[in-house]
């Protein structure tokens, strides 16, 4: 049932990201999807294989469930709070908007942990709450920097 | 969880890695330029993040296929092996886009570039980069690369078309 449920809720967090105008161009929203995606397979697996700290289950429905979340629920969250941050919102809401994303993403660690995707050995909440806010402000600092790369840029391709 | 082991030292499989790695990067830096800073960067990272995608589901638990490098935990050699896909995935488009392929000669590009990553696999795979496991062989990683590498040029066209539009 696990896996249905992840796959409604990862629907529905792409129906808010194909809602919501994110200000950023498809290169790149791609470019950071990719970042975003890396960044998460790599703390994942640091997390379960190296050090395991959350162990992931090993069913075969709970790690496609966990292919999920890692490919479409918390990237496309995380890319998200970049636009919001991003984003010309008064600088209340843009924060408002951060935390309440970032609850989110704390509520579906409860999910997972309730369904037993994961476990947390040598971690807590407060740990994914402290992972998942500092990887949005850097994500959103990667993003000015990426943003800013072309600029004054004069067609020197040789095409 | 028990971590498979194949070696300790810092030898072929890390010197390729590096070497191919310090080779790409600097072929990319030194090949006339035909996309801009930010396609170039898409365009690079699409490899990386293939090369993760495929890898950290093929290569972990709960089955796993292939183990890279030395050992089945995740470590900084498997990190550049990696980003080591970057520079392939770029000379691809580079290539796409130099030889200025048609749509109907995309799956004769396709093809050969499959052919291609299936030599470079074999290479890897020879000197220890990648170790088989529960009965995988190179000729399932030929489908994936059919079908990665049609992906990438339906990206392409993707980034060529739609690329600078804001959403």
């Amino acid at each position: 049932m696990i896996l249905a449920v992840l796959a409604l809720l990862a629907w529905l967090v792409l129906i808010v990201f194909a809602i919501v105008p994110t200000g950023l161009k498809l290169v790149e929203i791609l470019f950071l999807y990719f970042l975003i995606g890396i960044f998460t397979i790599t703390i994942f697996t640091i997390l379960d294989v190296n050090l395991q700290w959350v162990p992931l289950t090993r069913s075969v429905e709970g790690s496609f469930a966990m292919y999920i979340c890692r490919f479409i629920l918390i990237p496309f969250q995380i890319l998200l709070a970049v636009c919001v941050l991003y984003s010309h919102l008064r600088a209340k809401w843009r924060w408002l908007l951060y935390l309440t994303i970032l609850a989110f993403l704390c509520l579906e660690d409860r999910l997972y942990l309730w369904a037993g995707l994961i476990s947390f050995q040598k971690w807590n909440e407060f740990y994914s709450f402290l992972m998942y806010g500092v990887s949005m402000v850097l994500m959103w600092w990667i993003t000015r920097w990426f943003i800013g790369l072309d600029k004054g840029e004069v067609n020197k391709t040789c095409k | 969880m028990q971590v498979i082991c194949y070696d300790h030292h810092f030898n072929t499989n890390e010197w390729f890695i590096l070497i191919s790695l310090f080779i790409g990067i600097l072929m990319i830096l030194f090949l006339p330029k035909r996309f801009s800073k930010k396609e170039t960067c898409v365009f690079f990272m699409c490899g990386v993040f293939t090369g993760f995608v495929f890898d950290h589901t093929l290569s972990v638990l709960p089955v796993i296929y292939y183990v890279i490098n030395d050992r089945s935990s995740f470590e900084l050699m498997d990190f550049f092996s990696h980003v080591m896909y970057g520079p392939f995935s770029y000379f691809f488009f580079y290539l796409y886009d130099l030889i200025n392929i048609k749509p109907r000669f995309s799956l004769v590009y396709i093809l050969v570039w499959a052919f291609v990553s299936v030599g470079i696999e074999k290479i890897c795979e020879r000197i220890g980069v990648f170790h088989y496991e529960h009965g995988y062989t190179i000729y399932y990683s030929f489908v994936i690369y059919l079908m990665v590498v049609s992906l990438w040029v339906f990206f392409y066209r993707v980034i060529n078309k739609y690329g600078d539009n804001q959403y």
